[in-house]
């Protein structure tokens, strides 16, 4: 592939999957600068890896292996923000431009989503914002290299604890 | 299962980019922008290299030019050879995350992180031993030579001195690596480790 052809290539899969690259990223990190230095560096390591995609799974696949494989290695920021962000953290960050009841009452609730999955465990974190994409049991198992039985259990589990922590956050 | 497809429908409903104001149109094209001045300064870096080790070599060669002494050169030879492999060697073998196969299914990708994270510093360690070794040998041969008009024991002694000197830089050597990949990898590889276990 010519260094245009991957341009080109690398500019349509990010505009195809942008959002849901920064989604598992907001999974993992939250802080604006965190997230666009892990995206930077999922972008570079899809260029890295661009000639080696030969078709052999979908494409979105291969990209969800080089997001959730980026995010475990971005560790040296991270530490210092595992401590749980609140509504007002996001409110501070973020630059609304619909400042509607409906808007907010959405917002808060997806500050408690991730205020809940920052509480899990690294790998839970990536796998529960997976499912949360949408993306089947068998392709969670090929991106994680885990059997479809122990990725089932494995959700189940997380989806328990996830809730468990929304119920015990929206009561406290 | 009402409440996960609620959670489903809230999750992929955030536009990040707009919310947090990320734009990844040009976060691409910054990127690309770096990519391209990232491997011009590569290649210059790289050609700087080359002729600084080519200078260097051209020099000790003409510094022994002119001296009829075997040992001089043999010595010589072993030290200039064994810096070329020992770079060369150091180059390929050096821990790079560009070679990390971030496109592996994850479990094979922790693994595989931490073996090859694992794998450079000992092949570091193993080189690092060959080279200071041929370095003692070059070092004592060019001695043999420049210490021709010495008394027997004092070239002993400047022999001991020389192979103690570089045992010294060699353990030091050792220390100083073995210390940097406590500090820089070990953490990672701990984590790593505890997630396959997971």
């Amino acid at each position: 592939m010519s260094v245009p052809e991957k341009e080109q290539k690398l500019k349509e899969l990010i505009a195809t999957h942008k959002d849901m690259i920064y989604r598992l990223c907001y999974a993992y990190l939250y802080n604006k600068e965190d997230i666009e230095d892990l995206f930077q560096e999922i972008t570079i390591n899809i260029w890295n890896h661009l000639d080696q995609f030969k078709g052999a799974s979908k494409i979105s696949t291969w990209i969800y292996r080089i997001v959730v494989n980026s995010a475990l290695l971005y560790n040296k920021k991270d530490k210092k923000q595992r401590a749980v962000f609140s509504h007002a953290d996001i409110e501070a960050s973020n630059t609304p431009t619909d400042e509607s009841e409906e808007y907010l009452e959405k917002e808060k609730k997806i500050a408690q989503l991730n205020a809940a999955i920052n509480q899990l465990k690294k790998q839970d974190r990536l796998i529960i914002s997976l499912v949360l994409e949408g993306v089947k049991y068998e392709e969670i198992a090929e991106i994680m290299g885990m059997t479809m039985s122990y990725v089932g259990v494995k959700i189940n589990r997380i989806k328990t604890t996830l809730f468990n922590l929304l119920q015990e956050n929206s009561n406290g | 299962m009402d409440e996960l497809k609620d959670l489903q429908s809230l999750w992929q409903g955030h536009k990040l980019d707009t919310d947090l104001g990320i734009d990844a149109n040009q976060l691409t094209h910054s990127f690309i922008a770096k990519m391209k001045q990232t491997e011009k300064k590569v290649f210059r870096l790289n050609l700087a290299k080359t002729v600084a080790i080519s200078l260097l070599i051209t020099t000790l060669l003409l510094s022994i030019s002119d001296m009829r002494a075997p040992f001089v050169w043999i010595g010589m030879g072993v030290i200039v050879l064994s810096t070329l492999i020992m770079m060369t060697r150091y180059w390929q073998i050096q821990f790079k995350s560009t070679n990390l196969n971030h496109d592996l299914p994850q479990n094979e990708f922790i693994e595989d992180t931490i073996s090859q994270m694992k794998g450079a510093h000992m092949k570091f360690l193993k080189l690092f031993r060959v080279f200071v070794f041929f370095l003692m040998i070059g070092i004592n041969l060019l001695y043999v030579d420049l210490l021709q008009a010495l008394e027997m024991p004092m070239r002993l002694l400047i022999h001991g001195i020389v192979t103690n000197f570089m045992l010294i830089v060699f353990l030091l050597g050792q220390f100083i690596r073995r210390k940097k990949f406590k500090r820089d990898f070990q953490p990672l590889i701990d984590d790593l480790e505890a997630l396959s276990q997971q």
